[in-house]
């Protein structure tokens, strides 16, 4: 499966960096599955969990209120 | 009574260095708060001015108030420094950055820390906007919204063509660089400094990944108009956020080193006072066992 270079990160610390398989995330307008290759996206957040694939296949979570996602081209941040 | 002024004069340096050592140690633990918490915003920064960058490009029409250049306006300057004194150049580094302002008439400024409100109130012919001081260490993402409100309604306005910011960038606790970046209107040339700037040391963003992503083509969530109104504030915010928490940085990093400077010089003077004390000293028991001797041969003579 492909991976993608995936960072979360607060004001004061980097929660995530490195490859995932995919990543759940509650967008505006409802949930959003995020795999590699996805088309450039810039969405806000709401509140809810953010969940990660890990390419060994653990499932990491992620408390969200409110932030933002960006999807460009090979790059995803997602900043709480 | 050379050798009193002398002695009051240690005791008078021995406590010079106490106080400048209480002070080393206090900035020695703030600083290493403040250096932590830059370091650790830095990828988050990072991000956050990749993803102006982005957005800049675009050029979509909501972000009109943000990027918008006019052949003409005033200049909006918004200083940072520290509060207090006594943290080596860091401040006047800052400033005299800021000198090239000084006679601007079109040239109105937003000081945050007392001594940026010092020289604009005494040097710079515009009028302070806003002034902001005794922002606390441990200020948040909360604390700069309302600087950031008004710098983006400041330019939003139309009055202003540009505003500069000048801050430190901290590079380590011995090197503290000062910066002179163009925040308004966003332009992709200065933000990619700004992200070349920031790349954390640890290497997280080892590499160019500028070129990679240039000219993405964004989908927007629910749509364009609402995630920029909603997100571009955010990101203002967060480029102030970065701008202060690295001054923090700078300011600790500077005072430490200065007060361990002063510490080492106490010393040092210490030393040099005890020994012309001692010689002094040895100088006036000499000449009181001459005068003796000298009297008792006066008197063997008699």
């Amino acid at each position: 499966m492909k991976t993608f270079p995936l960072t979360i990160a607060k004001v004061d610390e980097a929660l995530f960096r490195g490859d995932a398989a995919s990543m759940i995330v509650p967008g505006v307008e409802g949930e959003m599955t995020i795999l590699a290759e996805h088309t450039p996206l810039i969405s806000p957040l709401k509140k809810g969990a953010i969940t990660v694939r890990t390419p060994e296949g653990t499932e990491l979570f992620f408390e969200a209120n409110g932030g933002m996602l960006e999807v460009s081209r090979g790059l995803v941040t997602v900043l709480l | 009574m050379a050798l009193k002024n002398i002695k009051n004069k240690i005791v008078a340096t021995k406590k010079t260095g106490q106080v400048t050592k209480a002070m080393e140690a206090v900035s020695a633990v703030k600083m290493r708060k403040s250096q932590e918490r830059a370091l650790a915003s830095r990828s988050y920064a990072h991000a956050a001015a990749r993803m102006l960058e982005h957005l800049s490009v675009t050029g979509d029409r909501a972000l009109l108030p943000y990027i918008e250049s006019r052949p003409e306006g005033r200049i909006l300057l918004v200083l940072v420094t520290s509060d207090k004194g006594l943290a080596g150049s860091v401040n006047s580094a800052v400033l005299k950055q800021a000198e090239q302002y000084i006679g601007m008439d079109a040239c109105d400024s937003i000081c945050i820390g007392r001594k940026a409100v010092e020289f604009a109130r005494r040097q710079l012919k515009g009028k302070v906007i806003a002034e902001y001081v005794g922002v606390a260490d441990d200020f948040t993402l909360a604390d700069v919204e309302d600087i950031a409100t008004k710098i983006s309604d400041a330019f939003a306005s139309g009055v202003y063509k540009e505003v500069h910011v000048n801050y430190q960038t901290f590079v380590s606790t011995f090197e503290q660089r000062p910066t002179s970046q163009q925040l308004l209107p966003l332009k992709p040339s200065v933000l990619r400094d700004i992200v070349a700037g920031i790349r954390p040391k640890e290497g997280m963003f080892a590499g160019d990944e500028s070129e990679l992503m240039r000219g993405s083509d964004y989908t927007y969530e629910p749509d364009a108009e609402t995630v920029l109104k909603s997100l571009m504030p955010q990101l203002i915010n967060i480029m102030i956020f970065h701008m202060l928490i690295e001054s923090k940085a700078c300011e600790h990093s500077a005072r430490m080193i200065a007060m361990k400077n002063a510490t080492d010089k106490t010393k040092e003077m210490i030393k040099s006072l005890t020994l012309k004390f001692n010689k002094e000293r040895q100088a006036v028991i000499t000449a009181e066992v001459s005068e003796i001797s000298g009297g008792m041969e006066a008197m063997k003579e008699v």
